[in-house]
């Protein structure tokens, strides 16, 4: 691969993610903090009130709750324009071309270039097409996407108190519940457009939908098994403590820090300190560590069951059935131009973006340092740190005006989701589309069988830790 | 705490979808009616054949070849959905002599598992997840 291209990419990625990152960080801390506190007379520096009527911390209130929605409002389409740029220029990479490099600084506002055009384009409704179902399937499509990752964001955002509101006990089957409506939205494009490569994309799209929903669901539920509770926070808070706690590598299996006792002796802790357990390395016999191994093993393949679950159910190449080029035309969004056009699309990518961070939530700690916290206590880091945050606690203190434990939650996650999505780039750049029936098959008789089978020998495995652990 | 949950999720899912449709409305027909054309003629909205003109409405009647494939979908969700209250239960299951019995959870959700195994494999083995 070309160094240049790879160097001007990533110059890219961070101008991007910066631009977007600040645009969410001030419309969080606008509406979420400075407002509330400058109508309530509770901001340093500038208006004092010292009873605030009702109305005004009632408003205040609002404001703060609207925050996560708000931060995913902004986010999600700033984001999707860098992830279509991200995508086209990793595959122009792959494929050894340039990609767009024209629009802005080598290419940088391409897709903002797009979004303008797709506005100048006439809204067309073809002739005999089912109008009102025509203009509310894109709707219906973006739609999960917002709700469905609010719980989310308490997650990646280290359970921050702006976004705690976002926060559900039941987080992973609500999340699961809205993954599986954006089918019924391409059946309904499909179908209202009286066009047969849209209707006969909208039936691929529910075929493929419901065959690879099941093992991605049987992964997830295996996951919330091993942590033994639905809530995204508490999952994210129990993979603390670097890369060998993730759930991918077993939740903390082999690293003898087992999370899975406490949870049997009803003793629920979240906050130990995984660095004086470190210390002990598995005081188990020889049968145990066998089974821990097993559960790792076990993980990691769930890992890439849920990896390939999530593909198709987002129509992402290898599966990409619903829209293949070379025999629907586009599929299901055939019709569709201008606005509607554009709806769909960031979707498509939002549901990526969506599709990596449940991921990155479920398997890969959320916004946990990769780094086990006995290296880090090693490192020469704390002077940095102290000063750092001798710079900055008069400013978090009144101002609430940045918090670095959510910062850096917020860049793990991030490294993290990307690095996802560049791999399903990556895979996209590699593989060929299947057939219709090989997919069926692939899915109901190899995946289907593998997940019943991996969550059959995690429960074993799992409770053996449990007991002799 | 079940009351809060359930008014949270039902305003979730208001906003999520009163915000996109009212991005929709605001783009679609605010916007995009002032900056975009707007010529419509009958064979500009003719649904796209790749140039041909369309034979016959696509909105008929249509062989869906999958409905197997979604009766045993139904199985396989609802199987799911038994199996997560299970496991965020199995550690505090106890025999009916109330003693702790760890292996009592594992070994009832292998029966479940065996049974519904035994389903797909008839399935499998009835031709019904071969796509025609």
């Amino acid at each position: 691969m070309n160094a240049a291209e790879i160097y001007k990419l990533s110059r890219l990625a961070i101008f991007w993610l910066s631009v977007t990152f600040g645009a969410v960080w001030v419309a969080c801390w606008g509406v979420g903090v400075f407002i509330p506190s400058l109508i309530t007379g509770k901001m340093p520096f500038l208006l004092q009130v010292d009873n605030p009527s009702t109305t005004v911390v009632f408003i205040a209130d609002l404001l703060r709750s609207l925050t996560p929605i708000l931060s995913l409002l902004v986010f999600i389409p700033i984001n999707a324009m860098f992830m279509v740029l991200f995508e086209r220029r990793s595959l122009a990479l792959f494929t050894v071309r340039m990609g767009p490099n024209r629009h802005g600084f080598d290419g940088l506002a391409q897709t903002a270039a797009d979004a303008v055009k797709l506005l100048f384009k006439e809204d067309i409704t073809p002739r005999g097409a089912d109008a009102f179902m025509f203009t509310l399937a894109p709707i219906i499509f973006f739609a999960p996407s917002i709700f469905g990752a609010l719980p989310l964001l308490a997650a990646v955002t280290n359970n921050h108190d702006l976004f705690k509101v976002a926060n559900l006990p039941t987080g992973i089957f609500y999340i699961l519940a809205a993954a599986s409506i954006p089918v019924v939205a391409l059946v309904m494009a499909g179908w209202a457009s009286n066009n047969k490569y849209s209707l006969v994309g909208g039936l691929r799209s529910a075929a493929q939908a419901i065959s690879y929903e099941i093992p991605l669901v049987l992964s997830l539920v295996t996951m919330c098994l091993l942590a033994g509770t639905l809530d995204v926070v508490e999952i994210v808070e129990q993979q603390k403590g670097g890369i060998l706690n993730w759930n991918i590598l077993g939740g903390g299996a082999l690293s003898g820090y087992d999370k899975l006792a406490p949870y049997w002796l009803n003793l629920v802790d979240t906050s130990f300190d995984t660095s004086a357990m470190f210390g002990q390395f598995y005081p188990v016999p020889w049968l145990s560590s066998i089974m821990a191994f097993v559960l790792v093993i076990c993980t990691v393949l769930l890992f890439g069951l849920y990896l390939t679950g999530a593909c198709a159910e987002i129509n992402r190449i290898p599966f990409d059935l619903p829209e293949a080029e070379s025999e629907l035309v586009s599929g299901y969004n055939t019709e569709y131009s201008g606005i509607k056009f554009a709806i769909f699309f960031l979707a498509e990518f939002t549901n990526l973006f969506v599709v990596s961070s449940i991921a990155t939530v479920m398997f890969l700690g959320g916004g946990d340092n990769p780094i086990p916290k006995w290296i880090l206590d090693r490192l020469p880091l704390e002077p940095i740190s102290n000063a750092l945050g001798s710079l900055l606690s008069p400013l978090i203190k009144d101002l609430m005006f940045i918090d670095p434990a959510t910062f850096w939650a917020a860049f793990w996650v991030i490294v993290k989701v990307y690095s996802i999505v560049f791999f399903a780039i990556l895979v996209r750049g590699t593989l060929p589309r299947f057939r219709i029936d090989q997919l069926m098959d692939f899915g109901w008789k190899r995946l289907i069988p593998l997940a019943l089978i991996l969550f059959v020998v995690v429960v074993f495995a799992r409770t053996w830790v449990v007991c002799h652990g | 705490m079940y009351e809060l949950q359930v008014s949270q999720i039902f305003i979730f899912v208001i906003v999520g979808f009163a915000l996109p449709a009212l991005g929709m409305i605001g783009l679609a027909w605010g916007l995009q009616n002032v900056l975009g054309y707007h010529t419509p003629n009958p064979i500009k909205n003719q649904p796209y054949e790749c140039g041909m003109k369309p034979l016959q409405e696509a909105i008929v009647q249509f062989d869906v070849r999958y409905y197997l494939y979604a009766l045993l979908f139904i199985l396989f969700d609802i199987e799911v959905i038994f199996i997560i209250p299970w496991a965020l239960a199995t550690d505090n299951l106890k025999n009916i002599f109330g003693q702790e019995a760890l292996l009592l959870g594992p070994l009832e959700i292998l029966v479940f598992l065996i049974i519904l195994t035994f389903g797909l494999a008839y399935a499998w083995k009835k031709g019904a997840l071969e796509w025609e």
